[in-house]
């Protein structure tokens, strides 16, 4: 490992200053469970690291005006153990508790989870139905990002230079709305996902309207319009055919890759199944 | 049989320290002075090393040495044959010394005042290649026109099946009867190919060592191994020096399964300890670790076995092609229990067996538990519950008619020497374990099943495997008992090389130990893993420690009790304990008598599958394993457990993938070892206790026993559950799914 510059500021000003400078390399870290196997390996290469779990708002967890907020240092486990998530954005909670082993969603964060833009992260898809919006500050002050505009390809993102995740804001989903996350790995404990598929619905005035993620099947976790609206164009529940179309629908959309972990085909076969899962799970409750 | 502390479920006496963390391993330990090494790896997979320069790494500060082939004083190595540079580069005077053959071949051996300053080192140093074409498949290795990847060797007499024609490293072969003929009579023939996968040893503690110079002047290398002696023997051979001047001392090791049979760090280590007169230190990471030594024998084959409708077997035509790799490390010996495995435990009155392993340019095949058994039992148990299935025979009853009784001979023309009444026995054991019932119309197996995608199903499989090498070798085991004491004896030392690599052998040699000499356990003390203070024991492996170091405790123990009577004090007796002979079996027929033991075992599977998904889940193993007479039953359910994960792990989730001679599974997030959410929920160990006339208190071999019939008891109850026949593995959800789809 190449050595690197370690700092834990208490204040937005000086972690903003720290991750500012011009000519180095500088990353902010949470729980770094993906950063520092790199490092490792020298396939990243910071010269300067900025902790930032002790930046004041990080680790709240709360009720606000337009739905809930979670700190970006939260971990997977507490999200996952959180009866307020669980209670109306449950769909993030499955999605937290399916990452990595125990060991590594006791440090893994919402934030990092997202900053890595990892392809195949678990909260992405969950995050992605909830139509979260990612705050960020940096040298310019705070901004919001929508989830759907975040993520711009395999470890790609919005961040500019200097910019940390600070919290994301969760909206309250739609009056009786219930979600699902699915995912398959090669082995049951500590993979990475194959496929990944959350889907979130809800009453409206006729029939019900549909939200469908996919992670791990194209260079960024994905939402499929065309699936979501056959799924929402049903007059009640879904029937066969429709379930059936929007499935051909969301396989369509998705570009996976053959990897070491599964071939293209194989992808495909899943997100029909997994997304096939979720519709059930997610009729049952509605 | 039983005795005070033979068959007495003790405590291991290294628990606690492994518990604690006081157990200390190679990568523990440090000396005064000691400087750090890092090597430089091939990273290729063929190619001639042209030059080496090494003078921007002699630069950097701290660097102090780096070695190349030119420094070897004897530039080979190898456990069955020298066909191993030490080091690969030009330089050296042994033919086809400057060519590296896979990706794990050592090049330069940086030596450093730091760990840092070595690993700048490696990476100053400049290399100039000529890549050279790649074989990484064992078929084509055998065609005409496929590039030979060794100067030629010559055989050498003791290993008649070292043939070392063009890439053909070994070849066996068994002719008995005419399975032509008996194809023509048949009512049922199966043919299938095969493929069977690797698999990565992934024992917890990577590779590591300290090498220095002793107090009397003898190179000394402190790391973990599996057979001291034979280290001795290969570091001393390349550095030129007599074995007194070299030796060999084990730490506490990290487990070893096969995997440390072969050398890995010891003789680059010993070289620069012997030439820079200091300390060396070297530590492996992962992903050296996973590339720098060898892996089971990946094979592919084609079987075409045939029955009668009464339900007998009448013959099997079997070809096996294996992957040796670069290097023929055990290959030779890994493919003679192949071969012996590969046609079951039957009485099969026709059979033509040929076992063939080529040279490629993927990471050598060699030793991992099993040694061959479960490629052959892989083999052999599939063919046999796919004829039972095409009898519309239940697959106990269909073993039960053809299982050897008493003197029937085993495919090699002998009997198996002690009438094999285990192998029955655990067979039954385990098929009632898991819900066979036997009825007035023969057996029944239990219903498969399941609720919604969900599909239950059964499976069975019996196996058996030598203990020892045998083949003609003479098997021996050296100890000493040291009695101290005047009136009564206080204290007792055992010396025994045997390797602790975590089967528990410390706790069993001074049980075994206490009940020999009838004295308490709390007296008795052991002094092992030295070459200084102790003759060979032979390798922990081949399920043989036991079994050997026993009979040679006993020996050693009478003999030290007739000296105490006789009042000598201290009272020393050395015995060295041969194992009854054998002999080499025919290189044309596979006739003769290679083996004096043999341990039996059966597994039976319930697996559960997803038919949507493919998903396989392994809800319970149960292995019936016939152990002769358990020294501990605590370390032999120990040994069964960890067995029967490591094999599931073999059969379900692990998948070694080399391409293009290239690993691309050389991290823990790519190569997937089960996790505790991945094994059996349930594991059910049968201990069956037939003695072994010959072993000590009728111990016989067990460690890889519970390993073997594993795979194919899995694949038996996918079967059931699925409908399908797979006939390669690891089953994981994506090749499930592909045989469900298939029409």
């Amino acid at each position: 490992m190449r050595p690197f510059d370690y700092y834990k500021p208490k204040d937005f000003q000086e972690a903003i200053a720290l991750l500012s400078q011009e000519g180095k390399k500088t990353f902010p870290v949470a729980g770094a469970t993906d950063l520092i196997p790199m490092a490792r390996d020298e396939r990243w290469l910071p010269d300067i690291v900025v902790d930032i779990k002790a930046l004041p708002g990080l680790r709240e967890l709360k009720l606000i005006d337009e739905g809930l907020y979670v700190g970006a240092a939260m971990t997977m486990n507490e999200i996952a153990a959180s009866p307020l998530v669980k209670s109306t954005w449950d769909v993030l909670a499955q999605g937290a508790s399916s990452v990595g082993h125990n060991q590594v969603r006791n440090r893994a964060t919402v934030g990092g989870n997202i900053a890595t833009s990892s392809p195949a992260a678990d909260t992405p898809p969950s995050l992605l139905v909830l139509e979260a919006i990612v705050v960020v500050r940096g040298p310019e002050g705070e901004r919001r990002i929508p989830i759907t505009e975040f993520f711009l390809g395999p470890r790609r993102n919005a961040l500019k230079k200097g910019e940390i995740i600070v919290g994301l804001i969760l909206p309250t989903p739609p009056e009786g709305a219930v979600g699902s996350y699915h995912r398959i790995s090669r082995r049951h404990g500590a993979d990475l996902a194959i496929v990944g598929v959350a889907v979130l619905a809800y009453p409206k005035a006729e029939g019900f309207g549909w939200r469908v993620a996919l992670g791990a099947v194209a260079p960024t976790p994905i939402r499929v319009p065309q699936a979501e609206a056959t799924l929402s164009a049903a007059p009640g529940k879904p029937d066969e055919a429709v379930i059936s179309q929007a499935i051909q629908e969301a396989v369509a959309a998705s570009r996976p890759i053959d990897d070491i972990r599964a071939t293209a085909k194989y992808r495909r076969e899943m997100i029909a199944t997994l997304m096939r899962k979720a519709i059930e799970d997610v009729l049952e409750k509605l | 049989m039983k005795g005070n502390y033979v068959g007495q479920p003790l405590p291991r006496i290294d628990a606690r320290e492994k518990v604690t963390g006081e157990a200390r391993y190679p990568q523990d330990l440090n000396m005064e002075g000691q400087l750090y090494m890092k090597l430089r790896f091939a990273e290729r997979p063929h190619a001639r090393v042209l030059s080496i320069e090494t003078a921007e790494a002699l630069a950097v500060p701290g660097v102090v040495a780096v070695f190349t082939a030119a420094d070897v004083p004897v530039n080979e190595y190898g456990l069955q044959y020298p066909d191993q540079p030490v080091l690969c580069g030009p330089g050296s005077d042994r033919p086809g010394a400057d060519i590296v053959r896979f990706v794990g071949d050592q090049i330069a051996a940086v030596v450093a005042e730091t760990e840092a300053a070595a690993e700048e080192g490696v990476k100053r140093l400049k290399i100039t290649f000529e890549d050279l074409p790649v074989i990484d498949d064992p078929r084509e290795a055998l065609e005409p026109e496929a590039p030979h990847l060794h100067p030629p060797h010559a055989p050498i007499a003791i290993h008649p099946e070292l043939v070392f024609e063009g890439n053909l490293v070994s070849r066996h072969r068994i002719r008995r009867g005419d399975v032509e003929a008996a194809f023509a009579q048949a009512d049922v023939i199966v043919e299938a190919d095969y493929e069977i996968p690797g698999q990565e040893h992934a024992y917890l503690q990577p590779e590591a060592g300290l090498a220095f110079l002793d107090e009397e002047g003898r190179v000394a290398v402190l790391a973990g191994g599996q057979w001291a002696h034979e280290e001795r023997h290969q570091v001393a051979h390349a550095l030129g020096l007599p074995e007194e001047q070299v030796r060999i001392l084990y730490s506490t090791i990290g487990g070893a399964f096969g995997g440390r049979e072969d050398i890995s760090v010891q003789i680059v280590l010993a070289l620069a300890a012997w030439k820079l007169k200091r300390p060396v230190k070297i530590v492996w990471s992962r992903e050296e670790s996973i590339f720098g030594h060898h892996k089971r024998h990946r094979a592919f084959v084609h079987a075409k076995w045939a029955a009668t409708k009464d339900g007998r077997l009448i013959a099997a035509e079997t070809k096996v092609i294996a992957d040796a790799g670069a290097y023929v490390y055990t290959t030779n010996k890994v493919m003679g229990n192949l071969l012996l495995t590969v046609n079951g435990p039957y009485r099969i009155p026709n059979v033509k067996t040929d076992v063939l392993a080529a040279y490629t340019n993927n990471i050598p095949g060699g030793a991992f538990r099993g040694f061959g058994a479960p490629q052959g039992n892989f083999i052999a148990e599939t063919q046999v519950n796919k004829l039972a299935e095409a009898l519309g025979m239940d697959p106990v009853e269909f073993r039960l008619r053809n299982l050897v009784h008493g003197g029937d001979p085993m495919p090699w023309g002998r009997p198996l020497p002690d009438d094999a009444r285990g192998i029955e026995e655990t067979l039954i054991k385990a098929a009632e374990a898991i819900g066979w019932k036997r009825s007035e119309q023969g057996w029944i197996a239990p219903p498969g099943g399941g609720e919604g995608s969900k599909r239950r199903g059964f499976g069975i499989a019996a196996g058996f495997k030598n203990v020892g090498f045998s083949f003609g070798y003479q098997e021996n085991a050296w100890a000493a008992i040291e009695l101290h004491g005047e009136a009564e004896i206080e204290e007792a030392i055992v010396y025994a090389a045997s390797a602790e690599v975590g089967q528990g052998t410390r706790t069993v040699i001074r049980q075994m130990a206490a009940e020999a000499l009838a004295v308490p356990i709390e007296k008795v003390r052991l002094e092992a893993m030295d070459t200084a203070i102790t003759g060979s024991s032979g390798s922990v492996s081949a399920s043989r420690m036991t079994f050997m170091i026993g009979n040679a405790i006993r020996g050693a123990a009478a003999a030290a009790l007739e000296k105490w009577r006789a009042e000598e004090r201290p009272a020393r007796a050395e015995y060295v304990y041969l194992a009854p002979k054998t002999t080499p079996i025919d290189p044309q027929t596979g006739y003769g008598d290679p083996n004096f033991s043999y341990g039996y075992v059966a597994i039976a599977a319930e697996v559960e599958t997803d038919l949507v998904s493919g998903e396989v889940h392994v809800r319970r193993i149960v292995c019936a394993n016939d152990v002769g007479q358990a020294i501990n039953p605590r370390l032999v359910s120990g040994q069964i457990e960890g067995g029967v994960v490591q094999a599931v792990g073999w059969a379900t989730t692990e998948h070694f993938i080399q391409k293009g001679g290239r690993p691309l599974t050389t991290t823990y997030s790519t190569y997937l070892i089960p996790t505790v959410a991945d094994i059996p929920d349930e594991v059910e160990v049968i201990i069956v206790e037939n003695e072994e006339p010959n072993g000590p208190w009728g111990a016989r071999g067990m460690g890889e026993m519970p390993f073997i019939p594993v795979a194919p008891a899995i694949h038996h109850a996918l079967r059931q559950a699925t409908g399908r026949w797979f006939d390669a593995f690891p089953f994981n959800a994506e090749r499930i799914l592909r045989g469900l789809r298939k029409a």
